[in-house]
């Protein structure tokens, strides 16, 4: 009740006001809901002075009567108001008190729920693939078992490179059975894919450009060390439209070392030799690791070896009836586990097939 | 390839670093690897410690019988003469040697200081080439020229410091395998000016001429385009002068003895491998290049029998095969050191034959490594000269006048090719102009004709990589420098994304990660025998894998045909390791011939055919998919927790799966239990897959003992049908009744058997049937059991009343008796 009411109602029923000033007193001063409720049944019960006197109001003097009236709703409102904060004021006490009693170890660990691990390589295929379907990409997908033709062949790879040899390439026995050792080698029909480029070839044969695809997958070597497994994954890309340029392979490749590795990279681009593009290169990464200053990781150059690329060679065209003066195009390709081991730090290819739960569980 | 900077040095005028120069060759396309910097430390105040000396008194040690006291004059300018005690005694007073003066730091790290050795002062060292770094082990201390001259820094006469560049060469420039050949790169890309080749002839000839002493038959064209030889008469055979050592050794060969590194050391300089006979061992005076016969049999120098075929190329006498040609010599003719007249070759092979015999016979030296990438004939000549002038100077030889030249092919033209520096401009994405263009190219020693915008541009002979304008447009892009060109992205005029399978198989991957299952990738090839223990019958085709015919282990023969090997050997791997049994899962392909898939015409021999790839999700659980945890509440894996994988997986799919004991199908899953094991089938394709327990005795077979295994392969034909658009449905604006009955029923009837029926009686309003509880034991009669039936009712039209639900429930349990006999506990 605000000052100016209170003195008001001293002034014009000083009764009134001695009730409202006992029963509040009353009230504030219970200190549990026991107390609380004893104060409201003295203070606002049937039998409490106030309620009494409003009942006999109409005994009073009829010129009493508006202002006895509207005083003591006024009071008993006011003191009405009272029990209901005071109510509350102790249920919230009592509620921290048994709160405060109640204590739990929160540095034990929580529920565990399950949940597993994609496989670095499929992380990174899977990478790898949305930054190129961003740039508008196709997935392509071929065979593993492969003909020699689109393995070596189409991908203008002369008859008698060594990579076509029994030393460097899974041969595949044919079906008939039991041939012997001497015909297995001169029979090379069918062999383990070496790159996924013949993915390239097989897309190019069922469509006309533009082709915008990158292929991802198995592929098969016979070489195993710290830094060789007789199985890994490639990424390979290809892109054939009118008026692709070198300039056009480079900055696709440096979007892409941003997009996989992170940040502002820097790209060097070297020469080099492969028989399906022409000109070929190699692309480097700059070292974050050292920020180019040379480390063991990138063998103390500054930059790392991510891929080998290209202009598709004029012969890739003949194979599948483009017309190498209307179009032109870029191929480029990696190693998955290669890129998932200058990203992610990791020393030794065998760990990718030993499939240690302690090593699948960090990525 | 390995190549000593200062050699390098010798044949183009390169002004800076050997950094400098590694820097320049990588980003033009010759690949340096690295730097190795061999000899002495190369800082000039080192070097300088380095010096010509000459002996002036040899005496005993007065201490010690086998030390020699010497005076050694180093020059004036050095500190004159100094007393050097030393070990050896292959020299004299008189002599030229090498002197490390005290405060040299060799190789090795050694610091030499001023040292009393037994009472006497020494003050430098007297070198040997093994402490100079050109043999392995030397018997004493080198003795120099003796018109060296006295006093001057050791290094203007030998590499006593050397940086030697680790080359990665592509197959495609066999001109870059030499010396020579990578001066030449380096004055195309950097503009230095080239020195004339070193293949100058002896100054003097005498003797008969060669063709009095040998002649030569080629036999086999085909295999050995050209076959020149020169002969040397009078030659000592002996030990190779220092410098010769240095070179050959920093190059990365042995020296052997003067004639044979005289050939070794233009083979390296100049790229065109020679072979030196015992003139006095060839039988009847004749060299012929012939076919090997099938089953001839040679004995290399490294002592092994080798058999030959006819598609090997031998050169012989008339008696027998001296060298597998170009590839490796017999002890037959070679030089040795009683040898004094040589007959020496210089030959051009065909690459293809060398690479074949090569793979053939295992063997590959420094010469077949350059004869199988395909030697210019051109270099025949130089390679002679060259040799012979080195016999005449370091091997007292007479060279013969006359070279008896077999050159079936004849001279090689110069190729002559088009180009339009437009289209280099337009395949490289800037313009560079045509006048630069055509500089590039001269200094390739390509002949340009820039007449009109189509030039005609002649190429050397020993660029046989040069065929097509497109080769002429990558050395001019790679000469001026592809930093040159600009980033670009191409302009797209179709749109990316993923297939619909593609996007499955992300899907399948999530829901079984988020199961709690880790992802492998195991090999796609298994062992032979490694199918044995799943107990497939004969005729299976997952009996039938893909075989390699050169399989690199017993291990990895055979191309899986099922995933459940893989998995269970990255079980075991994990079991092995100490981890705990994981709970794995693996999207791959298996390999089958059963539906081969037909080769394209174009691609392959008529009837040429491939196996088929389909695509397998195979789950494998081993234990609990929570780990154990301090609130004590753990699953075993059952049956159970495996379908909840394969409920939650195709769920997650937009799929539902039928599931249905094996019955009649058990037999193609013969390493599955029994009793406890389901097929799957799916809307759209019908089976998709199976899962199970795996039988205790087939888990044993792959070295598991006491493990209880779950497995479950999905067909990769789910892809194709998963992840269909779902149509909304209502929500229902009224509550759901819910009924719950429990039955019992005979053991062997299943539960999806009551919830279809259940379903189907219980007509529109029921929404869903489920089991919420199982009960076998002593408040059911023997042979049965109790099964607690959730219905939940509802209407889309109004809130259902007593009657309704009453109405249902009694359907339900009429046709639940009327089929099955149930009873309501």
């Amino acid at each position: 009740m605000d000052d100016a009411l209170m003195a008001q109602l001293k002034e014009r029923a000083p009764g009134l006001a001695a009730l409202f000033s006992a029963g509040s007193k009353a009230i504030l001063d219970a200190d549990d809901l026991a107390a609380l409720e004893e104060a409201r049944v003295a203070t606002l019960g049937r039998k409490s002075p106030l309620v009494e006197m409003l009942r006999s109001i109409n005994t009073l003097d009829p010129e009493e009567r508006p202002v006895l009236g509207r005083f003591g709703n006024i009071v008993r409102r006011e003191l009405e108001a009272l029990v209901e904060a005071r109510e509350a004021e102790l249920k919230r006490a009592a509620l921290d008190a048994s709160l405060a009693g109640e204590r739990i170890d929160v540095t034990l660990p929580g529920q565990p729920f399950p949940s597993g691990h994609e496989h670095l390589i499929s992380q990174t295929m899977r990478e790898v693939e949305d930054i190129f379907v961003g740039l508008g990409y196709r997935v392509a997908e071929g065979p593993e078992v492969e003909l020699d033709y689109y393995n070596f062949t189409a991908l203008n790879t002369p008859p008698s490179h060594p990579a076509r040899s029994a030393h460097d390439t899974f041969w595949v026995r044919e079906q008939r059975e039991a041939m012997p050792e001497a015909v297995v080698d001169a029979d090379r029909g069918v062999l383990l894919r070496t790159h996924t480029s013949p993915v390239q070839v097989r897309v190019m044969e069922q469509q006309e450009p533009p082709v915008y695809i990158v292929c991802l997958g198995k592929v098969y070597r016979r070489d195993s060390d710290a830094t060789h497994t007789p199985m890994f994954h490639q990424v390979e890309g290809l892109v054939v439209d009118e008026g692709i340029t070198l300039a056009d392979l480079k900055g696709t490749v440096h979007f892409f070392a941003e997009e996989f590795f992170g940040g502002d990279r820097a790209i060097r681009v070297r020469p080099h030799f492969f028989p399906f593009t022409e000109p070929s290169i190699e692309v480097d990464v700059n070292c974050e690791l050292c920020g180019g200053k040379g480390c063991r990781s990138c063998k103390y150059s500054g930059w790392l070896e991510i891929m080998g690329a290209g202009m598709v060679d004029p012969n890739l065209y003949g194979f599948v009836g483009y017309d190498a003066e209307k179009v032109s195009g870029f191929a480029f390709g990696m190693g998955v586990e290669r890129m998932a081991m200058l990203k992610h730090g990791i020393p030794d290819l065998r760990l990718f097939y030993e499939n240690d739960v302690r090593f699948l569980r960090q990525f | 390839m390995k190549v000593p900077f200062g050699w390098l040095k010798e044949y183009v005028d390169w002004q800076g670093t050997p950094e400098e120069v590694a820097d320049l060759l990588t980003m033009s396309g010759t690949e340096v690897e690295g730097i190795a910097w061999v000899g002495a430390p190369r800082d000039p105040e080192n070097l300088s410690r380095f010096v010509v000396g000459r002996v002036v008194t040899r005496e005993r040690h007065p201490n010690a019988d086998r030390l020699s006291l010497c005076t050694v004059d180093v020059g004036e300018h050095n500190g004159g003469v100094k007393q050097i005690v030393c070990g050896a005694d292959n020299f004299q007073a008189g002599d030229v040697v090498a002197v490390s003066l005290s405060g040299a730091v060799l190789e090795s790290g050694l610091k030499l200081k001023k040292a009393n050795l037994r009472g006497v002062e020494s003050d430098g060292m007297m070198l040997s080439e093994q402490e100079l770094g050109y043999e392995a082990k030397s018997p004493g201390i080198v003795v120099l020229p003796f018109d060296w001259e006295v006093g001057r820094a050791l290094s203007d006469y030998l590499p006593v410091s050397e940086a030697v560049l680790e080359l990665e060469l592509t197959s495609n420039r066999p001109d870059c395998f030499s010396i020579y050949g990578i001066a030449r790169e380096v004055a195309a890309a950097s503009g230095a000016k080239l020195a004339p080749p070193p293949t100058a002839g002896p100054a003097v000839l005498g003797g008969a001429p060669a063709e009095a002493s040998i002649a030569v038959q080629v036999t086999a064209p085909d295999l050995c385009p050209r076959y020149a030889v020169r002969v040397i008469r009078g030659m000592r055979a002996g030990d190779s002068p220092p410098w010769l050592k240095a070179r050959l050794t920093h190059a990365g060969m042995r020296p052997i003895n003067n004639i044979v590194d005289v050939t070794n050391y233009v083979m390296l300089a100049w790229g065109q491998p020679l072979h030196a006979f015992d003139a006095a061992k060839i039988a009847g005076g004749t060299l012929v290049a012939r076919r090997a016969k099938a089953g001839e049999k040679i004995v290399t120098l490294d002592g092994v029998e080798r058999r030959l075929d006819d598609e090997m190329l031998v050169i012989a006498d008339v008696e027998k095969p001296l060298v597998i040609a170009g590839v490796f010599g017999a002890v037959d003719a070679e030089v040795d050191e009683h040898t004094t007249d040589v007959v020496l070759e210089a030959a051009n092979f065909s690459g293809a034959s060398i690479l074949r015999t090569e793979m053939h016979t295992g063997i590959r030296s420094e010469a077949s490594n350059r004869f199988e990438k395909g030697l210019d004939p051109d270099l025949v000549p130089g390679g002679l000269d060259f040799a012979c002038r080195l016999f005449a100077e370091l091997c007292g030889g007479t060279v013969a006048p006359g070279m008896v030249d077999v050159w079936s092919s004849g001279p090689t033209e110069r190729r002559r090719l088009s180009y339009r520096p437009a289209r280099a401009d337009a395949l490289l994405g800037y313009p560079i102009p045509a006048d630069e263009q055509a500089a590039f190219l001269r200094r390739l020693e390509c002949e340009v004709d820039e007449a009109g915008s189509v030039w005609t541009v002649s190429v050397p002979t020993f660029r046989p990589d040069l065929e097509r304008e497109v080769d002429l447009i990558e050395e001019v892009g790679r000469l001026a420098g592809y930093e040159r060109a600009p980033e670009t992205l191409p302009l797209h005029r179709v749109a990316g994304g993923l297939t619909r399978p593609q996007q499955v198989r992300r899907a399948v991957r999530r829901a079984l990660m988020g199961c709690g299952l880790d992802e492998v990738i195991t090999y796609s090839f298994i062992a032979a025998d490694a199918l044995g223990p799943l107990g497939f019958s004969a005729g299976d085709p997952r009996l039938e894998p893909v075989r390699l015919a050169n399989p690199m282990s017993a291990e990895q023969a055979v191309m899986r045909t099922t995933l459940l090997p893989g998995l269970l050997g990255a079980v075991r791997w994990n079991i092995d390791r100490h981890n705990e049994p994981p709970n794995l899962f693996e999207i791959g392909r298996v390999y089958l011939w059963d539906e081969p898939v037909p080769a394209p015409v174009h691609a392959a021999e008529p009837g040429a055919v491939l196996p088929r790839e389909p695509e397998v999700v195979g789950i494998v659980l081993s234990g609990p998919l929570a780990p154990e945890e301090w609130t004590g509440a753990i699953r075993a894996t059952d049956y159970y927790t495996l379908k909840g994988v394969v409920e939650a997986t195709l769920a997650a799919v937009r799929l539902r799966g039928d599931y249905a004991p094996l019955g009649a199908a058990a037999a193609r899953f013969p390493y599955l239990h029994p009793g406890k094991a389901a097929m799957v089938a799916v809307p759209g394709i019908g089976m998709a897959g199976v899962l199970g327990e795996v039988r205790p005795d087939v888990v044993a077979a792959y070295g598991l003992e006491d493990l209880s295994v779950h497995f479950a392969t999905l067909s990769g034909r789910l892809m194709d049908v998963a992840l269909g658009t779902a149509l909304f449905e209502e929500l229902g604006a009224y509550p759901p009744a819910v009924q719950d009955l429990a039955v019992v029923v005979d053991k062997d009837v299943a539960a999806a058997t009551l919830i279809e029926l259940a379903r189907r009686a219980g007509g529109k309003l029921v929404q869903e049937v489920r089991v919420f509880d199982v009960y076998e034991g002593d408040q059911v009669p023997e042979g049965k059991r109790s099964l607690g039936l959730r219905v939940v009712m509802r209407s889309a039209e109004r809130t259902l009343d007593e009657k309704d639900i009453a109405s249902v429930r009694r359907k339900i349990v009429a046709a639940l008796e009327r089929e099955f006999g149930a009873t309501l506990r």
